[in-house]
């Protein structure tokens, strides 16, 4: 007794020390976790959407659209959703569209389109829901009627009146006329040391024009898009267009699906992580993370593209 | 348009013929540079009418009447431009159903350059099928879409239609765009 009693004293420093650590070990992580929360990212897929003459149905994509925003925010509602994500009823919110018809249409379908705005409607006046690209003529590529007016919803090129902000070089849509906004990006991949087209390379048509080539060869460039004030400050969603997508240059495939995130940088990672699930399956190498994705978190602080800090919610409807 | 135009007159005809004959010639003697209005298909496909004007993209320091290869299709542009890229002509025809039927005509330079564009998978992805357009073309189905590139002289030829219940219709007309195509 008398010697365990010793031997148990004379480890008693040791003891101390190693719960003293220990605690400061917890603390330390417990803090690192309220520092930094994962970023979530939800996916909603539904085979119902979309059919092989890449139509789709409205219904099937409103249900998702809402799904997506139940499983970000936790509300079940519309309207709260977005109440959540900062939408005011006040707010002019701007949608930035990625219009692509190279070779394979990736433009969001109307229907899609549609459901995101009849969303927005639920906190905002129609009026105040601005859909964006780089050009008018974009937009009509791809069957959007231009509208200015004072009535439902408005379809508008940067390259029209607004103009574009000096200091940001960026189109006053953004800038200016819009207080919230939206990035919807489409599936696209590129390749060609470019990876995937995908939230970064949306916002490429809201810059000044001389700059749009820039993003194409400068990661560092590419990266810093989405860090300006205004693109940063408002944008309140990320959603990507994956219902039909492609997961090699040109090569398109209906994945039937929505990417949903506030964190630019996790909903970009998942994107890859999608294309690169389908290249798997038809034995094409993965595409990497990119370095501006790598950039974009290290340098620009716009989220994580760390698998162990994204908190990725999966939906199969 | 510009045809409908020229056809009002016999006079204004001659004239236009002497004047595009003169500017084709001059060009020439200057070495080969890209003059849309020569290469336009003579006409629209059966069952289709233009659904706007043709545009013309050049390169960024050469830029045509509609822009630059990043105004028609951003960044997918540099790999045309690592092959040569010198300028597109860029045709939207519909039908009354309002399917779409493209036509992009590149000029890549060089007869060499194009046929190393149709080489390259980034342009023209592995997962075709080899048909006949007059030439050896590269045919593409993914539901519903379907589409062509072939190769004639310097140009590169892209013919899409969004339905693919039109697929013999774009070959006949890939048939005569390699015939008309200088």
């Amino acid at each position: 007794m008398i010697c365990r009693t010793r031997r148990a004293f004379s480890l008693w420093p040791a003891g101390r020390l190693f719960a003293a650590a220990a605690a400061t070990l917890l603390i330390w992580a417990l803090a690192q976790g309220q520092a930094q929360p994962k970023s979530k990212v939800v996916t909603v897929r539904n085979s119902k959407v979309i059919n092989a003459r890449n139509q789709v149905d409205l219904t099937q994509a409103k249900a998702m659209l809402a799904a997506g925003l139940e499983a970000l925010t936790g509300k079940k509602e519309a309207k709260a959703a977005w109440a959540a994500l900062g939408l005011k009823p006040a707010d002019v919110v701007g949608v930035k569209v990625n219009c692509n018809n190279w070779t394979i249409t990736l433009s969001p379908p109307a229907e899609l389109l549609q459901a995101l705005t009849d969303s927005l409607a639920t906190v905002v006046s129609a009026n105040n829901i601005i859909v964006y690209e780089a050009s008018v003529a974009d937009l009509e590529s791809s069957g959007f009627k231009r509208n200015s007016s004072t009535s439902g919803v408005r379809f508008i090129g940067c390259n029209e009146g607004a103009g574009f902000d000096d200091e940001e070089r960026l189109s006053r849509i953004a800038s200016s006329t819009c207080t919230k906004l939206i990035n919807f990006a489409s599936l696209k991949c590129v390749e060609q040391g470019r990876g995937a087209s995908l939230f970064f390379k949306n916002q490429i048509g809201s810059l000044v024009e001389k700059d749009m080539p820039k993003c194409h060869g400068d990661m560092d460039f590419l990266a810093s898009t989405l860090a300006k004030p205004s693109l940063k400050s408002k944008t309140i969603l990320n959603i990507c267009n994956g219902l039909r997508g492609t997961y090699k240059r040109g090569v398109p495939w209906y994945w039937g699906g929505l990417i949903l995130g506030q964190d630019p940088v996790a909903s970009e990672w998942a994107g890859y992580q999608i294309i690169n699930e389908k290249r798997e399956q038809e034995k094409a190498a993965a595409l990497p993370v990119p370095e501006y994705l790598k950039i974009a978190e290290s340098k620009y602080g716009l989220g994580t593209c760390t698998p162990g800090h994204i908190d990725w919610v999966k939906i199969e409807r | 348009m510009i045809r409908g135009r020229c056809c009002d007159s016999f006079h204004s005809l001659c004239l236009t013929g002497l004047v595009m004959a003169l500017g084709f010639l001059a060009e020439m003697s200057a070495g080969p540079r890209f003059q849309p209005e020569l290469f336009l298909p003579k006409a629209a496909p059966a069952g289709f009418i233009l659904a706007q004007p043709p545009e013309f993209y050049g390169t960024e320091s050469e830029p045509l009447a509609d822009g630059h290869i990043f105004h028609f299709i951003d960044g997918g542009g540099v790999v045309y431009l690592n092959h040569g890229f010198q300028a597109v002509a860029h045709i939207i025809y519909k039908d009354e159903k309002a399917n779409s039927l493209t036509v992009d005509i590149y000029d890549m330079g060089t007869a060499q350059n194009a046929l190393a564009g149709f080489a390259d998978q980034a342009i023209c992805p592995a997962d075709f099928t080899v048909i006949s357009v007059g030439t050896e073309a590269k045919a593409y189905h993914f539901e519903p879409d379907f589409f062509i590139y072939f190769v004639k002289g310097r140009f590169l030829i892209y013919a899409h239609v969004t339905d693919d219940g039109q697929s013999e219709l774009l070959i006949d007309y890939a048939k005569r765009l390699y015939k008309e195509v200088p």
